[in-house]
């Protein structure tokens, strides 16, 4: 007899006895919880979450769910952008969020094993003592998980330098559809079989299989860190001081834009950074490497920023102080809750010559249609992050923040650029991969999915627009839903 | 490549023979795309008749020896068919689709020349990694080639392999769909699947890589070649480049031992180089130091062979299999500890028989290296079927491996005997 879509009872027993009571979930609190990631204007709940403890715990709760004929939505912490992490209609959640074992570290070689549900910052702290970091740092570092990384093939400031998670994953273990577990790849530096099948893996978006534990490259900390906080007067200015510095070949290790409604936003919050109030924008900038190397760079990008209209900056390699700076980065998403109740954030890249203009853009959209608009951005990596403001009970207001993001990202297709520089596909910008990709561009992307999961079990519906691109690009602009997240 | 004649045309696209590795080779030149994808249908159409024939995508040529080594030195070298993608570059042009200097990226078609890009990006400031062709061998091929082998260069030692530096592809496959675009031109982006990795490495069998976009590094402000004085062993200089590669505050652009001799290139901001170069030398027995911009260039060539095997481990288990492959009398060798492969050529063979081969390949821990065979060479002809059966790849990626080839190649016409490797229980 079933007890929910798709699961009956003894299923559901056997769920349990594979994972534990506090492994399956079906009460309404925990399905709210479930409902959506940090894309939440559109919900939906599952019919039950499963949170296993390990890889066989996993593969074993695979099967049941499969047999039950529920498709199976594989979520980290729950901290993606686009919707991609939330159920469609019921079907499961399988959550990492008790796979928190960081399995191996190995000093030598330069590599850890983790559980797929190891908050990303934990890792860097478990490899603190070996004198090892793990790169990629997405700003949700805290809460967000490996496994998640992997599935969004996340970035962070420090990717201008050192990439985002694909250039730093070894290998990885996947459960399929069947419940069967395949070790990919691992401490070997290449892969050995035939093709680079963990290529795809990365930044499939959980569409492929679940991955519940992962190898990745770890790094030796640098000697030297310096962290440099330069002042503008005019955002402009700092974004072509930006392009400057690429052009000019200069190789710190992050290089980050906020401006003023954003520098007011995190000043009056918890995460103060002391930003000065009396600047347009600020450019938060990190150089690492031996101590040579860190002072001449650092000059050369202080005489560009001078060159560049920055009337004042400071330098900085305490620890104390470089932590500080960091957090109102960090935390700018969330301090910008005190602008308005909700904040859409945009995602979209461009080549990095192109900056100012698509600031612009994005700056003329916003006011055009009375919104306001902060920015925050990896400007070293061309990675914009347009937040626009609103209120998500004023749906005329949603309509227009609806209208300037999509006004958005078409200047950054029409400019070379992408939809998505680290937040994924999702739900969210599903449809506009007809602005960047044709039929048979997705057909073929349709085609890798069923090498993996030809049953449509996985993440079903996300990424790959569902109606054909012929129909979507005839399609009205909404305007009684938004792309919103808050 | 030196034509010797002009043939018919087949299925519309120009043929020609071509001198190519010694051997006379019926090369097809496609001069558009168009003119391609017509001739992937007529050879699919022929294959569906029965009247199939073996056929591998060609740059110039100089990775065909170990990307599929049955078909270059195949007992019936008429029967093959070469589609060259140099001929889709249009006649004395570069094949560049576009360089932006202020963005560090290239874009390029699969048949430009490496050199000719080499040298266009460094007017711009930059270098493409990987720094030479793949397994040390000559330059002189074309972009295509080099992603499709999928090798990597010397200065993966600081940027890593190939792979991540490739930002997207347009590709051919083999299907009813026209070419596809997957990835950019952005040195940052996750929009779709990443399908362009697939095609790094996947000699070809995939489709035909028409362009690729590279994220390009900055010529560096100054570079050091150290050179070790010879070590007694290739095992004692293994052990001095790991240490090296231990030192804190040495990055090399490059760590390697050739003929029992370290060699670190070091890469970088002038004075950092010179403190890098500083602590370098402390611990290891210079022979030479050189300076200047050409040092890459003799780096390369130090590391120049024409590797048979490629052993790829651990750093930690690097040196072990030195060992265990020296004991077995088998060098010199070529070691990169950091990304831990050994490799060895013919020369490292001439003094062991097949039975001491395969000793010493039974005292390798399979758990902790993996054996490829790059080319064939007798006294290692006979590992073939112990390596199928050693590392025989996990079933599902088997399953995967064989859904990808019929999804991007449905009927079959690329299909290599050489790649991807199908293990002992599915030969």
């Amino acid at each position: 007899m079933a007890t929910m879509a798709g699961l009956s009872r003894s299923q559901l027993k056997e769920l349990t006895r594979i994972v534990g009571d506090r492994g399956v979930r079906t009460d309404a609190g925990a399905k709210s919880a479930y409902e959506s990631d940090g894309f939440m204007l559109e919900r939906a709940a599952p019919s039950v979450v499963v949170l296993p403890r390990s890889t066989q715990e996993a593969a074993q709760a695979v099967r049941v769910l499969r047999d039950a004929g529920l498709v199976i939505v594989p979520r980290g912490a729950g901290t993606g952008l686009s919707g991609g992490a939330r159920p469609i209609a019921g079907g499961a959640v399988l959550g990492t969020a008790r796979m928190r074992e960081v399995l191996e570290v190995n000093e030598v070689d330069r590599y850890a094993r983790v559980q797929a549900g190891v908050v990303n910052v934990h890792l860097s702290n478990a490899c603190d003592s070996a004198g090892l970091f793990y790169a990629p740092d997405p700003s949700s570092q805290t809460a967000c998980t490996i496994g998640g990384n992997v599935g969004n093939n996340s970035g962070g400031p420090h990717g201008f330098r050192y990439g985002s998670t694909t250039r730093h994953v070894l290998g990885l273990t996947l459960v399929d559809a069947d419940g069967e577990i395949t070790e990919l790849g691992g401490a070997f530096p290449d892969p050995c079989h035939g093709y680079d099948l963990i290529g795809p893996l990365v930044g499939s978006e959980g569409m492929l299989g679940l991955v519940t534990e992962v190898t990745v490259k770890l790094l030796p900390q640098p000697e030297t860190v310096e962290t440099l906080l330069c002042l503008f007067e005019d955002l402009d200015a700092c974004c072509d001081a930006v392009s400057e510095m690429i052009a000019r070949r200069l190789e710190p290790s992050a290089i980050e834009i906020l401006d003023r409604l954003t520098i007011e936003a995190v000043e009056a919050s918890v995460l103060r950074a002391g930003y000065p109030a009396n600047a347009e924008a600020v450019m938060l900038i990190e150089v690492d490497g031996g101590a040579h190397e860190v002072a001449a760079t650092s000059e050369d990008i202080l005489q560009v920023a001078k060159e560049f209209g920055a009337f004042d900056s400071r330098r900085t390699s305490d620890p104390k102080e470089r932590k500080k700076l960091w957090a109102g980065r960090k935390g700018a998403f969330g301090a910008m809750g005190r602008i308005a109740p909700d904040l859409y954030v945009a995602d979209v890249v461009v080549p990095r010559t192109r900056l100012r203009e698509i600031v612009q853009v994005a700056a003329e959209a916003c006011t055009a249609r009375g919104l306001r608009l902060a920015n925050v951005f990896h400007a070293g990596d061309g990675n914009l992050h347009p937040n626009i403001s609103y209120d998500r009970r004023d749906k005329e207001e949603v309509s227009r923040v609806v209208e300037a993001g999509a006004i958005i990202m078409q200047a950054c297709v029409d400019a070379g650029g992408s939809l998505t520089g680290e937040h994924g596909v999702g739900l969210e910008k599903q449809d506009e991969m007809c602005m960047l990709f044709s039929n048979d561009d997705l057909g073929a992307m349709k085609s890798l999915k069923a090498v993996f999961d030809p049953a449509e079990f996985w993440n079903p519906g996300k990424m790959i627009p569902v109606r054909g691109c012929r129909e979507i690009h005839t399609k009205p602009l909404p305007i009684d839903q938004g792309e919103v997240v808050s | 490549m030196s034509p010797q004649g002009e043939g018919a045309l087949l299925h519309g696209v120009e043929q020609a023979t071509v001198e190519l590795g010694g051997q006379s080779r019926r090369v097809a030149q496609p001069r558009s795309e168009d003119e391609l994808r017509g001739l992937l249908t007529h050879l699919k159409e022929a294959k569906r008749r029965g009247e199939g024939q073996p056929v591998a995508f060609l740059g110039r040529g100089s990775s065909m020896e170990w990307c599929c080594p049955s078909l270059w030195n195949g007992a019936e070298p008429d029967r093959a068919l070469w589609i060259s993608m140099e001929s889709l570059v249009e006649s004395g042009g570069t094949g560049i689709i576009e360089y932006v200097p202020g963005d560090g990226t290239l874009t390029a078609q699969a048949g430009a020349r490496m050199e000719t890009l080499r040298a266009a990006v460094h007017e711009g400031g930059h270098r493409i990694t990987p720094a030479g062709s793949a397994h040390g061998q000559s330059e002189g091929g074309t972009l295509g080639g080099l992603l499709a082998s999928g090798g990597s260069s010397i200065d993966r030692c600081r940027f890593g392999p190939t792979r991540h530096h490739v930002l997207g592809m347009r590709v051919q496959e083999a299907t009813d769909r026209g070419p596809i675009k997957t990835g950019g031109r952005l040195v940052k982006n996750v929009t779709g699947f990443d399908l362009h990795r697939l095609h790094v490495g996947g000699r070809g069998t995939l489709g035909a890589i028409l362009e690729a976009s590279l994220r390009l590094v900055p010529v560096p402000e100054a570079e050091v070649l150290v050179i070790s004085k010879p070590f007694a062993s290739t095992a004692e200089a293994t052990v001095a480049a790991l240490e090296v590669r231990a030192q804190p505050g040495i990055q090399p652009r490059a760590l390697f031992v050739a003929r029992r001799v370290v060699h670190v290139l070091l890469a970088g901001r002038e004075r950092q180089v010179e403190e890098e170069l500083s602590r370098t030398t402390a611990g290891l027995d210079a022979d030479s130091v050189e300076r200047g911009p050409h040092v890459e260039g003799q780096a390369l060539k130090a590391a120049h062979r024409r590797s048979v095997v490629t052993i790829a481990t651990a750093p930690s288990k690097v040196k072990g299999v030195v060992q265990g492959l020296e004991a077995a009398g088998i060098g010199p060798l070529y070691v990169e500890p950091d990304a831990a492969l050994v490799e060895f050529d013919e020369e490292a063979l001439s003094s062991v028989n097949a039975d001491q081969i395969a000793a010493a390949h039974g005292g390798l821990d399979p758990r902790h290296a993996f054996v490829t065979l790059l080319r064939a060479a007798p006294p290692i002809n006979g590992l073939r079927s112990a390596l199928a059966e050693r590392q025989s790849p996990p079933a599902a990626v088997r399953v995967w491996t064989e859904r990808l080839r019929s999804n991007c190649d449905p009927d079959g016409i690329l299909e290599s005997a050489d790649f991807p490797l199908r293990g002992a229980s599915n030969p």
